[in-house]
């Protein structure tokens, strides 16, 4: 298998350390620049944000308080410019103001006392009591009621002590001092019972004082407004003038309320002293209410001069920027990991191709050429890499089959070349081996000849003596078979006295079994009687010895019974083998006899042969001399012949060693091509190729091999 | 107790042993008994004494582990027991041994014998004593049917005590 190497040295380790490494750690270097400038650009852009909303914030006050001076102005100037004394008018001028106002709490008009010389008219037509003041004056005052008939309620104008004469006595005495008829925007101040600013411009009558006109703001109106401000920045708005708060959007019901404190006193007092008059000033410090960091902006209300303070904790300004930051870096993030992707997706692409590659090649350098290189459907050069391998493992594996299959046929030629020629060699030297045996055969007839020649002679001589000797010897045998005939009588009657003797040892057998019980019985009696005595203690004594004495006498008369029926038994054993010892002599007797006979008949027959042979024995003599001389010739043919199959033997034998030979170079070749593993198919045609191959070779052997 | 007893002397399985000659009641010729079919097999079955049927068993089998072959030599020891192990009443059982060799009389207690092994299987196995024949152990009947629960419930079969 091939050798995989560690993932830090290996191709997609490669890939990854060259490729992948670096384009991440660029877009992670370009990513952490980019966000510190960001972190920068966006506390930047956070702080002007701030000041723009502050200073919007300031121009929109700035706005309202202008417009409800225009307002106040242009009550004066109808007033002056030919509504004057005009009471009813006024009156309805008034409540129109306030209806279509409705940032305006309340409207109203205070005249100098019977400056319109219409004091002693008293109430009348479109002029209610309530409108009027001490002695007639034309003093009305219309404020927004939520309990009266359209919810708009008229009354006197009152003097309220505290406030010094803020919204009369002050523009008054300041015209007439100064010529001065601006409009004068009061402190906040409590009238009747609401919290207000009033807006009062001083109404001029032939350059002489006649009176007021005012429109009143609700402080509650200033403290919504700014509140929604302050909810959409995210901050706190404070709002000044003249050292008392107009609005604070950290009053809440139930908490800290700075409506009510001077400035002097307030915490915030350190940094309305530092508002600028003209611009938006900014700064970073303690919040002197929370103890913690905070961004406070401020800027002055140029109509009224008011000081405009917006403070948002920097943990908020801070949990924006992170806010932002944190979406810039998940950006950042996701491109790296797509980007990482990407590349891996690559790496791991080429080094499992080339991975594919390697291993097809230790294969195929391993020899093993059985398994198909799988097609790579990719178009870059590393697809193209396996397929070339692909493509070496299929043309290397025709190339090594059919240096095979050649091998293969060649080997078995070989074997064949080497089976035949061990044929014949094996002929050759059988042939060669047949040849000395025949030799030596010869030579055994040629010695046989010559004895046999030298035996017919004395045999010549022997047989007339035999033929003599026969002749006595058949008169013997007649007289010993009458001898036997006798024998055989007497046996006969033998055996019958055994048989008698044998009846008698089974009569005396059944007198001992007899005996025998008689005495078991003795025996047992003497046992139960001597159990008695035993138990007659004293008086059984003398019993006791008698029943001994029985018991002995029982036992001597067992052993003697059995000594007589060992004996009985040995004679009757020894009757059983005289009997059946003398039935085969008998018979033994009986064969003898006609032996006898036969024998005495075959000498009869012995003795006529005899005779007539002994006449041709002369003629086979001259015969023999005769075969003796032609055994001598065919001897010496055959030692010629026996010399030309050894030398056949030793050229075949040559021509063996030749074949193993070329068997064995064959056998390496084989080896050779056997490193190699085919597919099935590829096998299967090189082995197709051998059968037929082989077959014409087989042929060409066989048709050779008759040739030598 | 270090007296000379009256023993029967019997043969099982080539050893020899003895039974107290007071407790034996006669020796038989083995007969015809009728076999007990179920039950331990040592309990051959019930065999006729005069009349009176009485439970037989091969000692052979409890002694040896082997039943008694059969010879001519086997007898019959009828035994008669009393005692607490019968409630007081006199029971009678038939011992089939391979041989009896005789009466005799011995001492288990002189010097020399041996007190003999107690195992809680072996109750009956008593003291072993040597003679001019060899080694001779007492068997004691008694505790030979006390260690059967099986043999002390089936005496009701001889209840009357068999022979008087």
């Amino acid at each position: 298998m091939a050798v995989r190497p560690a993932f830090h040295r290996s191709l997609l380790g490669r890939s990854m350390l060259f490729g992948v490494l670096p384009a991440a750690l660029v877009v992670l270097v370009v990513v952490v620049l980019n966000g510190v400038r960001a972190w920068s650009n966006l506390s930047a852009s956070l702080e002007r944000d701030l000041r723009n909303a502050t200073e919007l914030a300031a121009k929109e006050i700035n706005i309202r308080n202008e417009k409800t001076v225009r307002l106040v102005e242009l009550m004066a100037f109808v007033q002056e410019s030919g509504q004057f004394g005009r009471r009813a008018e006024t009156l309805v001028l008034l409540e129109r103001i306030i209806r279509e106002n409705p940032d305006v709490y309340a409207a109203y008009i205070g005249y100098e006392p019977n400056a319109d010389g219409n004091d002693a008219q008293g109430a009348g037509p479109g002029i209610p009591t309530e409108a009027l003041g001490e002695g007639g004056r034309f003093y009305p005052y219309f404020k927004r009621d939520l309990k009266a008939a359209g919810g708009i309620r008229v009354e006197p104008l009152q003097e309220v002590e505290d406030d010094d004469g803020l919204w009369y006595r002050f523009p008054k005495t300041r015209f007439e001092r100064s010529g001065v008829r601006d409009a004068v925007i009061t402190k906040p101040y409590e009238y009747l019972g609401t919290d207000i600013i009033e807006t009062v411009v001083p109404i001029i009558m032939d350059r002489k004082f006649a009176g007021v006109a005012g429109l009143d703001v609700a402080l509650t109106g200033v403290q919504e407004r700014l509140s929604t401000i302050a909810s959409e920045l995210g901050a706190d708005i404070f709002l000044e003038t003249r050292g008392r708060y107009i609005a604070a959007t950290t009053d809440r019901a139930g908490g800290a309320v700075l409506r009510t404190t001077e400035v002097a006193r307030s915490p915030l007092a350190a940094i309305f002293d530092e508002v600028p008059a003209q611009g938006v000033r900014l700064e970073e410090r303690l919040d002197p209410m929370s103890g913690e960091s905070a961004f406070f902006v401020s800027a002055t209300v140029p109509t009224g001069g008011w000081r405009l303070i917006v403070r948002k904790p920097a943990s908020a300004v801070l949990a924006e920027l992170f806010g932002l930051f944190a979406a810039n870096m998940i950006t950042a993030i996701v491109g790296i990991s797509i980007i990482v992707g990407l590349l891996l997706i690559l790496a791991i692409g080429i080094s499992r191709r080339v991975r594919l590659a390697q291993d097809a090649a230790v294969r195929i350098a391993s020899g093993d050429l059985s398994q198909r290189v799988t097609d790579e459907a990719g178009s870059d050069e590393s697809a193209e890499l396996v397929r070339a391998m692909g493509r070496m493992n299929d043309d290397l594996a025709k190339i090594v089959g059919s240096v095979r299959a050649a091998a293969t046929r060649l080997a078995s030629s070989s074997v064949e070349l080497s089976a035949t020629s061990r044929q014949q060699e094996a002929a050759a030297a059988a042939f060669g081996g047949s040849t000395a045996q025949i030799a030596a055969a010869i030579r055994e007839i040629s010695a046989t000849g010559s004895e046999l020649l030298r035996t017919v002679g004395s045999v010549d001589s022997g047989a007339r003596r035999s033929a003599e000797s026969a002749g006595a010897g058949r008169e013997r045998l007649d007289m010993m078979a009458s001898t036997m005939a006798r024998l055989d009588a007497s046996t006969g009657e033998i055996g019958d006295r055994l048989q008698v003797i044998s009846e008698k040892a089974s009569a005396i057998n059944a007198v001992i079994e007899t005996i025998t019980k008689v005495a078991e019985q003795t025996n047992l009696l003497s046992v139960n009687a001597a159990i008695e005595a035993e138990k007659a203690g004293d008086a059984g004594l003398g019993f006791l010895v008698v029943a001994r004495e029985i018991r002995r006498l029982a036992d001597q008369t067992a052993s003697a019974t059995t000594d007589i029926e060992r004996i009985v038994q040995q004679m009757q054993d020894a009757v059983a083998a005289g009997v059946v010892e003398m039935s085969r002599f008998t018979r033994d007797m009986r064969g003898g006899t006609a032996d006898v006979q036969r024998v005495a008949n075959d000498l009869g027959g012995i003795i006529t042969e005899m005779n007539a042979a002994v006449a041709g024995f002369s003629e086979v003599e001259s015969g023999m001399a005769a075969q003796a001389t032609g055994v001598a010739q065919i001897e010496g043919a055959v030692r010629q012949v026996a010399d030309g199959a050894r030398q056949t033997s030793s050229s075949v034998s040559e021509f063996g060693r030749v074949a193993s030979e070329l068997s064995h170079s064959v056998a390496v070749l084989q080896d050779a091509v056997a490193r190699f593993q085919l597919t099935a198919e590829a096998s299967a045609k090189a082995d197709r190729s051998v059968c037929t191959h082989t077959r014409t070779d087989s042929e060409d052997t066989s048709s050779s091999a008759e040739r030598p | 107790m270090s007296a000379p007893i009256s023993v029967l002397l019997v043969t099982v399985g080539g050893k020899r042993f003895a039974l107290d000659a007071r407790e034996v009641v006669e020796v038989l010729p083995v007969v015809a008994f009728r076999p007990a079919g179920t039950g331990p097999k040592w309990l051959l079955g019930l065999f006729n004494l005069r009349g009176a049927l009485l439970p037989l068993v091969d000692l052979s089998i409890i002694v040896d582990g082997a039943p008694t072959a059969s010879r001519l030599g086997s007898r019959i020891v009828v035994l008669r027991l009393d005692g607490d192990l019968f409630e007081g009443a006199t029971r009678s059982v038939g011992l089939l041994v391979p041989e009896v060799a005789g009466l005799a009389i011995r001492d288990f207690h002189a010097n020399g014998a041996h007190e003999g092994f107690s195992f809680a299987g072996a109750p009956h196995l008593g003291p072993t004593v040597a003679d001019e024949e060899g080694t001779l152990q007492l068997l004691r009947c008694r505790r030979l049917l006390e260690g059967d629960a099986a043999l002390r419930e089936l005496p009701s079969l001889s209840a009357d005590g068999g022979i008087g």
